[in-house]
């Protein structure tokens, strides 16, 4: 069980990683899309760069396989409800999200297209890093 | 409202010391993560029944010894104070 729990730590970086580049990229193409001038390239850079860890770590978080045994630990019932509850954050956070992006709309103009990329950033990220940060808690040692 | 996690205690380090068996070596009895083992012994994760179950059989105890329901306090009952004394 020590293989489980190097994988488990081990999903647990490359999720945290998976997260925040997923949002790096789509932020950069949001921002490419508003900025103007010489911010523009910045966030040409930054978007390709979160787009190639992005890749990376999804590749990586999907290569590697474990045994029956291994992957049942993997994936037992505290790992079930940290991802139950990230995905509750990731509703509520989406829900938010929403919300701003409505009151923001009755002042400014918002495209759809901006809104929904704003949306999606929120809501993959925010349960990806949640269920990340769940998933560090140990309560103490033995 | 208590969490729930407050209302129930267990008495799982005990017996699993006395079996002597650590942390992973019980996970791997009953198919989880050592994590997990350590959760539930923490009072941070409430099993299920059926982890419940598996622990007792793993641990050779009744499963009413493992785990017993907390008696709340005044304080608790009236949704004041936490217990953080474990």
């Amino acid at each position: 069980m020590v293989i489980s729990e190097e994988l488990a730590n081990r999903r647990r970086r490359l999720m945290l990683w998976n997260g925040i580049s997923f949002a790096i990229w789509q932020t950069g193409m949001l921002g490419g899309a508003l900025a103007q001038g010489s911010a523009i390239p910045f966030f040409i850079a930054a978007s390709l760069a979160g787009a190639l860890i992005w890749i990376v770590s999804l590749i990586a978080l999907l290569a590697r396989r474990a045994d029956s045994a291994v992957h049942k630990a993997l994936d037992d019932e505290l790992t079930q409800h940290n991802r139950h509850l990230a995905m509750r954050w990731g509703y509520w956070s989406m829900l938010l999200t929403a919300a701003a992006a409505l009151g923001v709309s009755m002042f400014f103009d918002i495209s759809a297209t901006d809104a929904a990329r704003m949306l999606l950033i929120v809501g993959v990220t925010t349960p990806i890093v949640r269920f990340a940060w769940l998933e560090r808690v140990d309560a103490s040692d033995e | 409202m208590l969490p729930m996690s407050e209302l129930l205690g267990n008495h799982l380090r005990e017996y699993r010391t006395r079996a002597n068996l650590t942390q992973a070596d019980l996970a791997e009895r009953v198919g989880v993560s050592r994590k997990t083992i350590n959760t539930v012994e923490n009072g941070v994760f409430l099993p299920s029944t059926l982890l419940a179950l598996k622990l007792a059989e793993a641990l050779g105890a009744p499963v009413e010894s493992l785990f017993y329901l907390r008696e709340p306090t005044p304080a608790r009952k009236l949704g004041r104070g936490r217990d953080r004394s474990r």
